[in-house]
């Protein structure tokens, strides 16, 4: 089966020259359908920037990275859209709603770019609130939500085109423990239902619940633990 | 918490399901769908921001406000104007009025002739094929006294056919006839200004008005009409009176002021204006003391000088509304600059969500649009408000131009585009990395 991920020698080099940041020196990761991963590491640690190269927002400077069987480097800006929209879903630290759209046409957006329907997209996104515990909020502006409930509407979002890859930014980040601890049990969820997650986290105990824990430390995968 | 939780395990099409096949994605581009929701987050966009859109909505509402307007306004003057040319009834016409001595030999051979008198007509006006009418007219002021107030009019002698001939319809009553010609009549034909001012909203027809001592009945008020000449002036103003019963009864010696002659066609002008002058001098023993005057050719040089004036006041009047749209066009600028410095977020995450650079652009230069249209759409409500409530005051109404709201819109939308462009193209070119660090 192919895997998800797949990278080889990975590589992103910020700036020229003489002040070039080697932020990822060869990564080579794989991550296989429905796998949870966990990628931890300290700030600085090229965490972020491997992040932004799984999710297809930046590409590497050298090596390659597949991406449910499509070739990713290279690709135009266009492409990358494409296949950001298709392939990946996303939740941040900070929710990252639009404050002036309600939660129903928040979870709809990345439909509307797929060039989904109105009315598929309206009962799409419903049903997707539904599952995520809030479809008494659909109307409701995000600022009406708490903490929690604004993560679930992420949540729908990122699951909105069924995308191979949900990628996870810090998604407790913002939340007390209790409430962190809900959308943790939503992940572990999503992961049973067959769902390939990659989690990116700076907490060792929220990275104990994935299957498999990368640690990335100066731009190079330090520790790798767990199932492959 | 575990229901919700559960409600996730729930039976139905499971779209949590990794497993599930993914959506059929249909081809991408810019759909429909798209372009109502980027019009809905525009209106968001400036409803949220309510005083810097109002501000540009202003400026370009004052723009198309202004074209329109103008525009209209412009149409309005000139159909006005023209049918006061039309009104002065000139085309096709000469006069023949008593020349101004300009100097002291002239004056001294001037005196030896009688002038331009009543006597001359039947000498210089014999009837000629290429003449439609002799218009003969004598004219004096005099005070007369209604209802205890003493009020200064022109008191005018004319022909039976000269209201027809000038344009000057019947407003109430009966004009003067051939009938009031013969007998001497004393009676009259009050002009509208006049009318009002002596008799207010009453009907003067039956009343009479006592000048010099003669009391003329009122038969007749002349239909209200533009002024453009002095001799709309006059007889707005005054009363006009069979020119036999003047002559009798105001002028012993019998003083024309002037003959208008009305020509079957405009190219024998020339000819008839020799002869007339040739008749005059025989009938004045040799002295030119009168002279003819092509009122026609007056009159097209009149309506030229008003053309000419027109078009440097189109100029100024177009080149103020085109600044003021131009200065809203860069309010625009501005307005989508800082809608696109504030929104760096929302488009790095719309990106991020799968919108291409292109989607980004056309809904920045969209919600440009959108405003400049707000802003058009108010200017042309507002500027045909204002056209209505002038309307009174021209002939036909005033109508909004259609050439100058079309304009106005395709001015308004241009500069929209042309000041969006700059913004949409930095929004478009903004990675998502960048701006949601």
């Amino acid at each position: 089966m192919t895997p998800i991920i797949q990278t080889e020698a990975l590589t992103k080099v910020y700036g020229a020259n003489g002040a070039a940041v080697h932020a990822l020196r060869g990564i080579d990761l794989t991550v296989e359908k429905g796998e949870f991963v966990a990628l931890i590491g300290p700030s600085g640690s090229g965490k972020s920037t491997l992040m932004a190269i799984l999710g297809c927002l930046d590409l590497p400077t050298v090596g390659t990275y597949t991406l449910d069987g499509r070739q990713v480097q290279g690709l135009s800006g266009g492409e990358l859209a494409r296949i950001r929209n298709e392939k990946v879903g996303f939740v941040f630290q900070s929710y990252n709603l639009l404050p002036r759209a309600s939660i129903v046409r928040n979870v709809e957006l990345p439909m509307l770019y797929a060039g989904v329907g109105r009315k598929e997209r309206r009962e799409r996104a419903l049903a997707l609130l539904e599952k995520v515990g809030i479809a008494d909020k659909a109307d409701k502006l995000p600022a009406t939500l708490s903490g929690g409930q604004k993560q679930r509407v992420a949540v729908a979002r990122a699951l909105a085109n069924n995308p191979a890859l949900l990628l996870a930014d810090e998604p407790t980040g913002a939340l007390d423990s209790k409430t962190g601890a809900e959308v943790l049990d939503l992940f572990r969820e999503l992961h049973q239902q067959g769902n390939t997650l990659l989690l990116v986290t700076h907490d060792p105990s929220i990275a104990a619940l994935a299957q498999r824990r990368v640690e990335i430390r100066d731009g190079l995968i330090a520790v790798a633990e767990g199932v492959a | 918490m575990n229901n919700e939780v559960l409600a996730l395990r729930s039976p139905g099409p499971s779209l949590l399901n990794g497993e599930a096949p993914a959506p059929a994605v249909p081809a991408r581009g810019f759909t429909g769908g798209m372009f109502l929701e980027v019009i809905r987050t525009g209106l968001v966009e400036l409803w949220a921001h309510k005083v810097r859109s109002l501000l540009t909505l202003t400026l370009l509402m004052l723009g198309v406000f202004a074209l329109v307007v103008m525009t209209s306004v412009l149409d309005g003057v000139m159909d006005k104007v023209s049918t006061g040319f039309a009104g002065m009834s000139w085309d096709g016409t000469v006069r023949i009025a008593p020349k101004t001595p300009e100097t002291g030999e002239e004056r001294k051979r001037f005196s030896m002739s009688p002038g331009l008198r009543y006597e001359d007509i039947s000498r210089s006006t014999s009837p000629n094929p290429k003449v439609l009418a002799f218009l003969p007219r004598a004219q004096k002021t005099v005070i007369v006294r209604v209802s205890g107030d003493t009020e200064r009019i022109f008191v005018t002698g004319v022909s039976p056919d000269y209201a027809q001939w000038m344009n000057r319809p019947v407003g109430l009553g009966r004009g003067l006839t051939e009938d009031d010609q013969r007998r001497r009549s004393t009676v009259a034909m009050v002009g509208a200004t006049l009318a009002a001012k002596l008799f207010g909203g009453a009907d003067p027809v039956g009343r009479d008005l006592v000048v010099e001592g003669v009391p003329f009945r009122i038969v007749g008020v002349q239909a209200p009409g533009q002024i453009f000449n002095e001799e709309n002036y006059t007889d707005a103003n005054g009363i006009l009176i069979p020119l036999e019963t003047y002559m009798d009864r105001l002028d012993p010696a019998h003083k024309l002021s002037q003959i208008t002659v009305k020509l079957r066609r405009t190219e024998d002008m020339g000819e008839v204006s020799a002869m007339l002058l040739s008749r005059v001098r025989q009938a004045h023993h040799g002295i030119e003391d009168a002279e003819v005057v092509d009122l026609d050719a007056e009159a097209a040089k009149g309506y030229q000088n008003f053309l000419e004036e027109m078009r440097g006041w189109k100029i100024v009047l177009l080149s103020l509304a085109g600044t003021v749209l131009l200065v809203g066009g860069v309010g625009v600028l501005s307005v989508m600059l800082i809608s696109f410095s504030d929104r760096r977020f929302e488009i790095g995450l719309r990106k991020a969500l799968g919108a291409s650079d292109h989607e980004i652009f056309i809904q920045f230069l969209l919600e440009a649009v959108v405003l400049a249209a707000i802003g058009a759409l108010l200017g042309t409500l507002s500027g045909a408000l204002l056209c209505q409530a002038l309307s009174a005051s021209f002939p036909y109404g005033l109508v909004v131009n259609p050439i100058g709201l079309i304009t106005a819109w395709i001015v308004a939308l241009t500069l929209a585009v042309v000041f969006g462009l700059y913004p949409a193209f930095r929004a478009m070119r903004l990675s998502p990395m960048e701006a949601m660090r």
